[in-house]
């Protein structure tokens, strides 16, 4: 019974406000003031060697932040956006291992990472088990299918691997260097995850996949009623959260040049605060692409800028919620006031 | 969704199977256990096993209020991330305190205050600046984790003092010490969740929270407490773990963070109508424990036994979910 209150609730409250135009502006407000803080007290953080830098440290979370976008989307949420990520890297590293092409690795990598996404698809569409415990059940699985695999978690290591492959996290598109010690290297997995967010920013705001996603994350009972094929395009954003994040994942383990076990569990939680951030950010609170990769520059230029001034490595974390706190604490009271204020005085 | 309540009020088709499928396979797991192996159906065993999830047990029923009060929307939903990371950080503020010569009161007096501080800026995060449960309490994660690591710079902190090792090692009236604080947490909360206003109240504001304003019940300070409660629970379940590790050991929070809420989770199986509930909350972390400990005595791997733990999770909700469905 309670089951059917709860529906009724999120029926009448179809996108809570999280963001609206002040609160977004909040919210921008303090990513600006975390930057020139760096700026000024780290000073070669300002720098386009270093920025570049930061882009390219950040190109790994951005591709998973922006596949876990699908899913969170149409209402959603992935766990195991970790397990796509070690699955394809797994399968990719292993395959060139035992002498396999490039290409068909990563083909093969690509289509384990969508098994993944297959596997959530059913658990949460046939199955009806909700998203959350059907997605942790996967990890759980899934990390314990890497450990198998690797004898209990060890790494493999490849140095050996293609070189095409290995151009994937470490090649770069041009290396510039000017006399006074400036190098900027922009690597070619900039490109890769600006591509990535590229083709999700159109399916999400361009097609009819993004709207039907969007519609079913609103309401899921009127996107049906609406003849929104719920199940299959709730299938199609694992899918294709799986298939982008083992992207994510051949990236990462051509930057290492081996595949390490459970690499894909540092990345979930930013992955998830990179998504959340980026709803903030939009004017009705809905997912989206470019708020999502300005929450994963965020957490890159705090990372950066963080180790630039000096700061423990043990404070890190410590700001870094804090100041996720803060952002959410300042957009909210906004919000609040202004939905306080809209309510007291009814013509405005 | 009328027509659904009715008829789950007025045709009970197959209530037998529905109320009782969870238990079912709870009980289909330990009785292949027992074939395979024979210690382990004893009674030393399974004291055992309930030793082992009494820190899973007390911290999941915190958990578990959250979601009551929550609701079970995925995103906008109840929801503490923090709550395993409170655990390990009260642990871990214990085990300095005392190694570093503080009265044990103060340490963990100064523990307890700290956790109870955390869930009570978790509740002022969540209920009166109204930020979304999986935001706030991420942050608030990531704070901790910050914080444990300054203060243990990331190693095992061992103490030994009498009060933690009487409290891992002695019994009461032939049990454990932790298990009286897992069975007197869990009968408290199911007391305080089925049996008092305050329960009610929590799941009115998780059911519906308009209704429950409309209803005249205080939406802010329920959804409040509850948080705050989870955080207390988080501290004895830190109090447990010190006793247990003897000190703290890092990473124990991340760890423990998918087991709670999967704990938290899993307990709407053992409901009729799929909602969590502390009873089931309790049968779900012994549930767990009990993989662990069946799948040690029968020789599987270590590294099998999580894929097998989520397997059979998930075949139990699944199958609980379609029989709870089928009948509506």
């Amino acid at each position: 019974m309670s089951r059917t209150l709860v529906k009724k609730r999120s029926l009448s409250l179809p996108v809570r406000n999280l963001g609206n135009e002040a609160g977004r502006y909040g919210t921008l407000a303090v990513l600006f003031g975390v930057f020139f803080l760096f700026a000024v007290t780290a000073p070669s953080f300002f720098s386009f060697g270093n920025l570049s830098n930061v882009l390219s440290q950040s190109s790994v979370l951005a591709i998973v932040a922006v596949g876990l976008c699908f899913v969170v989307a149409s209402g959603g949420i992935d766990l195991s956006v970790a397990v796509s990520f070690d699955i394809g890297a797994m399968t990719a590293v292993l395959l060139l291992k035992s002498g396999a092409g490039w290409l068909p690795s990563m083909l093969i990598g690509l289509a384990a990472g969508a098994l993944v996404g297959l596997l959530n698809s059913f658990l949460v569409v046939k199955a009806k088990i909700a998203p959350f415990l059907a997605t942790l059940g996967t990890l759980f699985i899934g990390e314990s299918m890497e450990k198998i695999v690797t004898k209990g978690g060890e790494p493999v290591y490849f140095p050996g691997m293609s070189e095409a492959f290995k151009w994937l996290g470490r090649g770069s598109l041009f290396v510039w260097e000017s006399g006074d010690g400036t190098r900027i290297d922009f690597k070619f997995s900039i490109v890769i995850a600006a591509a990535v967010a590229a083709a999700a920013y159109f399916l999400l705001s361009r097609t009819v996949l993004g709207r039907y996603l969007h519609a079913i994350g609103a309401q899921k009972e009127a996107a049906a009623l609406s003849g929104v094929p719920v199940k299959r395009y709730t299938a199609y954003a694992f899918v294709l959260c799986g298939l982008i994040c083992s992207l994510a994942g051949m990236i990462g383990s051509s930057v290492l040049t081996s595949y390490v076990p459970m690499s894909g569990r540092y990345y979930l939680m930013d992955a998830i605060g990179a998504v959340f951030i980026g709803s903030m950010l939009h004017r009705k609170g809905y997912v989206n692409v470019p708020g999502t990769l300005v929450g994963v520059l965020f957490f890159g230029i705090l990372a950066n800028g963080l180790n630039l001034s000096g700061i423990h490595f043990y404070w890190q974390s410590v700001v870094r919620g804090g100041v996720i706190f803060a952002i959410l604490a300042l957009n909210s009271a906004i919000a609040n006031r202004r939905l306080h204020t809209a309510k007291s005085n009814p013509v405005a | 969704m009328e027509q659904a309540v009715n008829a789950l009020r007025t045709e009970w088709n197959r209530p037998f199977l529905i109320k009782y499928s969870g238990y079912a396979v709870f009980i289909l797991v330990a009785v292949y256990f027992s074939f395979r192996s024979p210690s382990f159906l004893t009674a030393g065993n399974w004291i055992n096993i309930l030793v082992q999830s009494s820190v899973l047990g007390v911290v999941s029923c915190g958990m578990t209020a959250i979601l009551i009060g929550g609701g079970n929307h995925v995103i906008k939903g109840g929801i503490d991330l923090s709550l395993a990371n409170n655990l390990a950080l009260n642990a871990a503020i214990s085990a300095v305190m005392i190694g570093k010569g503080y009265p044990v009161w103060a340490a963990l007096g100064a523990a307890l205050l700290s956790s109870a501080a955390i869930g009570f800026v978790n509740a002022l995060a969540v209920a009166v600046l109204k930020i979304i449960p999986l935001l706030a309490t991420l942050s608030m994660m990531y704070l901790l984790q910050g914080v444990q690591l300054l203060l243990t710079e990331n190693k095992v902190v061992s103490v030994s003092h009498p009060l933690l090792s009487s409290i891992a090692n002695d019994s009461f009236l032939l049990l454990p010490i932790p298990l009286w604080f897992f069975i007197a947490v869990g009968l408290l909360m199911h007391l305080l969740f089925n049996h008092t206003v305050f329960g009610n109240w929590v799941y009115a504001v998780g059911g519906n929270r308009q209704a429950a304003e409309a209803a005249g019940v205080r939406v802010r300070l329920t959804l409040g407490a509850t948080y705050v409660i989870a955080a207390l629970t988080a501290a004895i379940a830190g109090l447990l773990a010190a006793a247990r590790l003897s000190g703290s050991v890092p990473g124990i929070g991340d760890a423990m963070l998918l087991d709670v809420l999967l704990a938290g989770l899993m307990s709407a199986i053992f409901s009729r109508h799929a909602v969590p509930n502390m009873f089931g909350t309790v049968l779900s972390s012994l549930f767990v424990g009990m993989l662990s400990n069946g799948f040690t005595l029968i020789n599987v791997p270590t590294y099998w036994v999580y894929a097998v733990k989520g397997s059979m999770i998930l075949a139990a909700v699944a199958v609980t979910t379609t029989q709870q469905r089928s009948a509506v």
